[in-house]
């Protein structure tokens, strides 16, 4: 609405104008930027993660979520879950073995699965890949979005499944390659 | 124009003299980088349904911004002040809110990642984006002190605010939740804006400006402590609404594939949880304006014979629909001209009152000013041939 009367200017008020200010900021800049450092700091440490001839080092933040079993894992960063499955090679390479997961395990898990065309890859060791993305609903409603590479190699097939609720996937993306491509196969 | 009135004048955003400005216009870039960025990269799922996106929010928001923009009777919020407020929503809370997002990973660590997939989106992000969003409000207090003095101001701003968060959000979801393609764009449209437009961020941002207004406000003698315990329980409701939105209870969404009547569930749904906090709005929005009209009375009162304002003229100017059918019967019998000076006079007699609620003394150099200002806008409207018996006829 419209300026009030001209006051002759204080400068101890003019000064105090900044005080309202930097608070603002200050918190704006804690409670966006500080989200990390926090989560960070109450996510426990885990070591490495050993499933069969597949080893995985988990990256700061990421927790392992109930017992691992030579053949799967779950590691979890807030909403973010990755399963990792550990398998026998299969004769077909990785592009089969991603599309025999997209059929027997996710259309199966998901009430509604609407997945990505999947495309042949290599992981920094070299060794063949295939990934896809993925978008689907729970059975109680909850949308998903989610990404899995599978690498294959002569000792075993690893299947990583990472997914997160619609919108908190991107931000983990880099994690979950650099684990990839980090892995032992 | 003297030094007075001109002081009266409505203040753009561009105080660069306040350190708000330049921490708002820093956050404001920061938040342009970042959510351009973001909103590039999902943007190659599919450029048809990301045009369609847009096409669909401008389509909704447009008239919702008029809409909200009209919802002062008595003023119009300067134009760049409320485009700001838009901009906060739909570009630095965004952003903000996209770095806040690892307080999700905190819950589920002193929680349980499934307790936090399924709760998190209830308890974090009610919190996190009205204080992201009303922070913003905030500054923009602090850059336009004057243009953001009652309830009705705050609502105006914290809507418009809400809402370019909401239309940010809308287009992630359209494209990352519900696939990107035409038809995904589609019935996330429906699902989103259609089924729920009138509730969600415009509300609850609404609310929470109007908890700033309440604060800030100079037209109340209520003492402070009593106006901040009942903006922190405005607040308060703000993030219940929000929680209780996305909180997953009370939800009959049809499950997926959904088809033919199902469809009408979501409205129904999304209606349980939203449409008592609008409600509630409605009936604030409803008080605040009574509180405006009594305000204005207060204010003209005692200008009543001083010559800026006659009580025909205040009769009119209480009721907005009979102050737009002044300034249409003026301009019909009188021409444009005289239908253009009469809505000014009435502008500057809003202004008047705003002066005089600022000031103890009805001699006060301002409220002389202005005073004489209305009273030379009439002394020119009377001259206008017609206008003096289109004035009578109206009165």
């Amino acid at each position: 609405m419209a300026a009030g009367p001209d006051r002759p200017s204080d400068p101890r008020r003019r000064e105090r104008r900044w005080a309202p200010v930097l608070i603002v900021a200050a918190l704006l800049v804690v409670v966006a930027g500080g989200a990390r450092s926090v989560a960070d700091a109450t996510a426990a440490n885990v070591g490495p993660v050993a499933m069969g001839p597949v080893h995985l080092r988990p990256l700061e933040g990421w927790q392992v979520e109930g017992a691992v079993t030579p053949t799967f894992a779950r590691l979890h960063k807030g909403p973010v879950i990755l399963d990792v499955t550990v398998h026998q090679p299969v004769a077909g390479g990785p592009m089969l073995a991603a599309a025999l997961y997209r059929e027997q395990q996710l259309e199966s898990s998901f009430a509604h699965l609407l997945p990505g065309a999947p495309e042949a890859t290599v992981t920094s060791a070299g060794a063949p890949a295939a990934g896809f993305t993925y978008l689907a609903e729970t059975a109680d409603g909850v949308l998903v979005e989610g990404l899995v590479i599978v690498v294959d190699t002569a000792n075993a097939t690893a299947i990583f499944d990472a997914r997160a609720p619609s919108g908190g996937l991107t931000g983990a993306v880099e994690d979950i390659r650099t684990m990839v491509n980090g892995a032992t196969i | 124009m003297t030094r007075d009135r001109r002081s009266l004048h409505h203040r753009s955003i561009f105080q660069t003299q306040q350190p708000a400005f330049w921490v708002f216009a820093l956050f404001l870039a920061y938040g342009a980088v970042r959510v351009v960025a973001a909103l590039g990269q999902i943007a190659s799922v599919s450029r048809s349904g990301w045009a369609l996106s847009w096409l669909l929010l401008l389509v909704y928001a447009a008239p919702l911004v008029v809409l909200i923009y009209h919802l002062d009777l008595y003023e119009r919020e300067p134009v760049s002040v409320a485009i700001a407020a838009f901009l906060w929503g739909a570009l630095a809370a965004t952003a903000l809110a996209l770095d806040a997002g690892g307080w999700d990973e905190v819950l589920a660590n002193v929680t349980t990642q499934g307790f936090a997939v399924r709760w998190g989106p209830s308890l974090t992000a009610p919190v996190i984006e009205e204080f992201l969003k009303g922070a913003g409000l905030v500054l923009l207090y602090l850059i336009v002190r004057d243009e953001v003095d009652d309830m009705m101001d705050g609502f105006v701003y914290g809507a418009l605010c809400g809402l370019g968060f909401a239309v940010v959000e809308d287009v992630v979801y359209f494209m990352a939740g519900f696939g990107g393609t035409p038809a995904g764009v589609l019935e996330g449209f429906y699902v989103r804006v259609v089924s729920s437009g009138l509730y969600g961020h415009v509300l609850y941002t609404g609310l929470v400006g109007m908890a700033i207004g309440l604060v800030v406000t100079r037209r109340d003698s209520t003492p402070i402590r009593r106006r901040l315990s009942l903006a922190a329980g405005i607040i308060a409701l703000a993030v219940f609404g929000h929680a209780l939105w996305n909180a997953p209870v009370l939800a009959l969404a049809p499950s997926a594939p959904v088809r033919g009547a199902a469809w009408l569930l979501y409205p129904v749904d999304l209606a349980i949880k939203g449409l008592p906090l609008l409600l509630f709005v409605i009936v604030a929005l409803r008080l605040a304006r009574s509180r405006e009209r009594r305000w204005l009375d207060g204010a003209l009162a005692a200008e009543v014979g001083r010559g800026g304002v006659t009580s025909d003229e205040l009769a009119t100017l209480r009721v907005p629909a009979r102050r737009r059918a002044a300034v249409r019967t003026m301009g019909t019998r009188g021409g444009d001209a005289a239908g253009r000076l009469l809505a000014r006079l009435q502008r500057e007699q809003i202004d008047l009152a705003m002066a005089a609620s600022r000031v103890t003394a009805p001699d006060a150099p301002e409220l002389i000013a202005q005073r004489e200002y209305c009273i030379s806008l009439r002394a020119a409207l009377d001259a206008m041939p017609g206008a003096t018996a289109a004035a009578q006829s109206d009165g």
